[in-house]
């Protein structure tokens, strides 16, 4: 509800539109500008106000933007609406989706839960898809103020599209709450040709980065400048944009009037992106002053890092632009040390401070004259130097982030400023009422009798319910009407839905009456009450695009625009979209998907308070809800009529990768970066990085995909979930050791234990089951793969056999990969069916009976992420022979017998040893059940 | 990779997965030689998951979109 923090003046949420660093201008003043204020605003306002970001899905440049906030440390709550494509000014086919798409962002800025709204860059969106709100939000809004040059000379914007578009926006400014101008220059301009009082607009000013800073001592780029750009000599330096009011062009004929030996000891230098056209101009006003081309160099584009090399390297920086918001490249220069010289012109004299620094760039003589005295006078570049260093000293984006927020709060104090909503037109009908309706805003006459045909015309045409009479019994509510109210738990559980869930789930609002004259009385009233709600304010968004701007959209852009709508308006429960892509396909029974299984048929019973739960797959290039599955896990029918749409993501959305999609996860990742960039937190949970640490252990297709898959994980997740510490500690070191970007955060959790089922143990061969007791027996359980020791391990015996220790060494598990001469070896050897025994693929009855037969278990396994079999040996008392794994000692502790060598001496070595003195091992680990598994991931997810 | 030869790839790996000592013998097969593994694996992946679809599909909207949608054209109507 807007407004509501605002009465106190205490604590504000504000919202700040990014389009300023999503369009071209992000790599403009406009673009730095809005990246750094923000950044200062969301460290000034942490714990003071809640600062949240608004992206356009349409546009670009939000993964440049995480990176800085990831940078600073800053993870600020995000959102974004749409896309809604095609919207530009330019084009006059584009005018009524961009109406359209207006109206729905305005709709996200009204039900946005706001105080304030600030509109970073309003002058955007001629040639790209940014957009402003159709009307002004309810909430205070505020808008950087970069300038109105443009009003200053009209017949410069060209075409009467381009000024009528301007015009447009300048109404849009002028309609705002409060204007920040980024000048005092700004600022009384836009109070004499805006008229806007002086009251609603504030200097905020704006800032340098801090990485501007002159060079340490010692440091010298020439040599890397002369090598990447060819510049040879000492230079002047321009950077900035090259449209005509920036003046460039004047500086040619200024260097010509310089002296010979003076421009042939000097280069001018101009940095920063010449289209064509422009060149060409240039060329020719290099040419008309009787300059040699070695004299200019262009550089196009620079990054930020060689921009401050130029800057650093200078002899002399000019800025001739003849009008200016601010001026930020001139500070920029000064910060980092370079005499700097301005046009006297608009905002310039401002930031310079110096009247020694300032030429005329309309008079050649006195833009060459000043160059001139820089480049000749050592003192007065000195002086240049110094004064423009101690002037750019007060320009910090700190000090503009915190004039920002000031003045913010001083327009929330002196004057609460909400846009009453328009009062909605209830209408009361008796259900059904069907899609042919023509009321807007229904109001539902409800008793027991039709409560059923009542919740299908809710579903389609929200309205407020008015219940008469007794409630109809719980067992008529259909599975469809209890999952979409309670999810999967009603479904499971009958009695966990209600009829005052099932159509609160639905209705706008629900009141009970007892009689009609009561109903009538007090309807107005009562109904009045929900005219903030954002179903009422979506249906008046639907309904004035349905009656005004339909008939002139396609039905693929209808299509669009309601889903754009529709994934705006807030959702009271968070929805956690837990990824099951590959179990729900095929359920291979790994240690991985065992976990998946028990966690989310867990959260599906039971999730956490204020979660809905929804398992979804990928496929065919999106991702939907996997119904089957879950009602799978819970051993329930797939209510009838459940679609498996589509997963539209909304603002309360949290993925969970629960599953290991090694192999869909490349696939997947473009529509996933979407939904980050969109707000939705990442989570995915992580098994173990054994492919990395154990190379030779995998085949290099696994190796490359798990690679990839790791990649995909750390450029996406929020947080990685690990099962182990020492798995946590693999991806850490791999993020700290090889990872480029920000690397996500780990947390970790522990994998439940199950309890051992009393079950029958199965029955062994007479033959097997008399060998196994003739002698000691060592059990390996798990899948003949390279990792496991196997090999080290039947080596280790054939030294013990030769030595004429009597054992028996059983391997309980599948055929693994890479393992093809090490399995024709167990089927050829001599002790095989003596004291070698192989059991490929048994149940657990019969795996019972082998550990009942067994003395201990052997695990002499390169590498694991858990180590489940170990805790199964331990569950049954079996004394347990491992290899001293860090992951083992986690999970066991003291109680296996650690052994740490990798020949088969040292192996039967220990054996040998075990046998002679069977120390009894003793347990004083408990291992979490999987309710308690369950309930630690998710609060971990909770509360990152 | 187009839908058709998505759909027939589909099919002849399922036949295949019908067939466990041949696809046993075709694994052992290109396990010997990594290069052939690794492509026959991605395209495989490829098959089963073809890349994903970043924009809104009219035909494909989730369930509270498509009731948005039904209204609008109601009233538009």
């Amino acid at each position: 509800m807007p407004g509501a923090h605002a009465v106190t003046g205490v604590v504000m949420k504000l919202l700040i539109d990014m389009q300023g660093v999503q369009t071209a201008s992000r790599h403009r003043g406009i673009g730095r500008y809005t990246h750094a204020t923000t950044l200062e605003v969301l460290r000034i306002a942490e714990g003071r106000h809640d600062v949240e970001l608004i992206f356009n899905a349409a546009l670009d440049g939000v993964d440049e933007m995480l990176d800085g906030l990831l940078s600073a440390g800053l993870r600020p709550r995000r959102r974004a609406y749409g896309p809604l494509r095609d919207t530009s000014a330019d084009k006059a086919g584009n005018n009524v989706r961009r109406e359209a798409a207006e109206r729905i962002f305005a709709h996200a800025l009204d039900v946005s839960g706001a105080d304030v709204i600030w509109l970073s860059s309003l002058i955007e969106g001629f040639a790209s898809d940014a957009l402003v709100p159709h009307t002004m939000p309810r909430q205070l809004t505020v808008a950087t103020l970069y300038d109105l040059i443009p009003l200053h000379d009209l017949g410069q914007l060209g075409q009467s599209r381009a000024r009528d578009w301007y015009m447009g926006r300048v109404e849009v400014l002028r309609s705002c709450d409060l204007l920040l101008a980024i000048s005092d220059w700004v600022r009384l301009d836009a109070i004499e040709r805006l008229g806007i009082e002086p009251a609603r607009i504030i200097t905020i000013g704006a800032g340098v980065d801090t990485m501007f800073r002159p060079s340490e001592p010692g440091t010298d780029h020439r040599e890397h400048l002369a090598r990447q750009w060819g510049i040879d000599r000492p230079f002047i330096l321009y950077n900035g944009g090259t449209d005509s009011r920036k003046n460039v062009e004047t500086l040619f004929p200024a260097f010509a009037r310089l002296p010979q030996a003076m421009r042939e000891r000097y280069q001018l230098v101009i940095t920063g992106s010449v289209d064509e056209a422009t060149r060409a101009r240039f060329d020719a006003a290099i040419h008309g002053a009787r300059l040699l081309p070695q004299d200019v160099r262009f550089t196009g584009f620079v990054a930020d890092a060689d921009l401050l090399r130029f800057y650093q390297s200078c002899e002399l920086f000019v800025f001739p632009s003849a009008s200016e918001g601010f001026g930020l490249p001139p500070l920029e220069a000064m910060a980092c040390g370079a005499p700097t010289i301005v046009n006297d012109a608009t905002s310039l004299t401002e930031v310079v401070g110096d009247p020694a620094a300032l030429f005329n760039a309309d008079d050649p003589d006195s833009l060459a004259s000043t160059m001139h005295r820089v480049l000749d006078d050592p003192a007065f570049a000195a002086a240049l130097r110094k004064s423009g260093r101690s002037r750019a000293e007060h320009f910090t984006w700190a000090k503009v982030a915190s004039r920002a927020l000031t003045a913010i709060e001083g327009a929330i104090a002196t004057r609460i400023k909400v846009r009453p909503p328009t009062n909605p037109a209830w209408q009361a009908v008796t259900p059904p009422a069907g899609p042919d309706t023509n009321v807007q805003l229904p109001i539902y006459l409800a008793q027991a009798a039709n409560a059923g045909p009542l919740l299908a015309s809710l579903r389609d045409w929200p309205g407020l319910v008015e219940w008469e009479g007794p409630l109809p019994p719980a067992e008529a509510i259909r599975p469809l009407d209890a999952y979409r109210a309670c999810g999967w738990q009603a479904v499971l559980s009958a009695d966990t839905a209600d009829w005052i869930a099932v159509l609160a789930d639905q209705a706008i609002g629900m009141r009970t009456v007892t009689t009609q004259v009561d109903r009538e009385a007090s309807r107005a009233t009562w109904s009045s009450g929900f005219a903030d709600h954002p179903m009422v304010r979506q249906r008046m968004v639907e309904e004035s695009i349905a009656t005004q701007l339909a008939s002139r959209l396609t039905e693929d852009d209808l299509a669009r625009a309601a889903d754009a709508l529709d994934r705006v308006r807030p959702r009271p429960l968070q929805r956690w979209l837990v990824d099951v892509t590959h179990i729900s396909h095929n359920d291979l029974k790994t240690g991985v998907q065992r976990v998946v299984r028990n966690i989310l048929s867990r959260w599906l019973a039971s999730p956490p308070a204020s979660v809905r739960i929804e398992p979804i797959a990928f496929r065919d290039g999106r991702y939907e809800h996997a119904h089957a599955y879950a009602a799978y896990l819970l051993d329930v029918e797939v209510p009838a009529a459940l679609a498996a749409d589509t997963i539209a993501i909304t603002d309360n959305d949290v993925f969970v990768g629960l599953d290991w999609a090694m192999e869909s996860l490349p696939s997947s990742a473009p529509l996933l970066r979407t939904w980050r960039r969109a707000g939705v937190p990442i989570h995915f949970i992580a098994h173990d990085l054994l492919p990395v640490t154990l190379p030779s252990a995998f085949h290099p297709q696994t190796r490359e995909a798990f690679l990839r898959w790791l990649q995909a994980v750390a450029s996406l997740a929020d947080v990685v979930h690990c099962v182990s510490q020492s798995t946590a500690d693999d991806f850490s070191h791999w993020f700290n050791t090889t990872y480029p970007g920000h690397p996500p955060r780990l947390s970790v959790f522990s994998p439940g234990v199950t309890p051992l089922a009393p079950i029958i143990p199965g029955t062994l061969s007479p033959k097997t089951k008399s060998a196994l007791a003739a002698r000691p027996t060592l059990l390996m359980v798990g899948t003949i793969e390279p990792r496991k020791g196997h090999e080290q391990t039947l080596d280790a015996f054939e030294l013990l056999w030769a030595s004429n220790a009597n054992l028996n060494l059983a391997i309980v598990g599948k055929r693994g990969w890479l393992v093809g001469p090490l399995i024709e070896r167990i089927e050829q050897h001599t002790e095989r069916g003596n004291r070698l025994f192989w059991f490929e693929g048994c149940d657990d009855a019969t795996l019972d009976a082998i550990y009942e037969a067994s003395t201990a278990l052997l695990a002499p396994s390169l590498g694991e992420g858990f180590g489940l079999p170990i805790i199964e040996a331990a569950q049954r008392g079996k004394p347990i022979i491992a290899r001293s794994l860090k992951v083992f000692q986690e999970v066991a502790g003291d109680y296996p017998s650690y052994f740490s060598g990798t020949s088969p001496a040292s192996l039967a070595t220990h054996v040998a040893r075990w046998l002679t003195e069977r120390p009894s091992p003793r347990l004083d680990i408990a291992w979490p059940d999987w309710d308690h598994s369950a309930a630690t991931l998710a609060q971990h997810i909770l509360s990152s | 990779m187009t839908k058709v030869a998505r759909t027939l790839l589909r099919y002849l790996l399922g036949g295949v997965a019908r067939r466990p000592r041949l696809k046993r013998a075709m694994v052992d097969l290109a396990y010997r030689i990594p290069w052939l593994d690794t492509r026959l694996r991605d395209m495989i992946y490829r098959v089963e998951h073809p890349e994903a679809a970043l924009d809104v599909d009219p035909a494909q909207l989730a369930d509270g979109s498509k009731r948005c949608l039904a209204r609008m054209r109601s009233r538009a109507s």
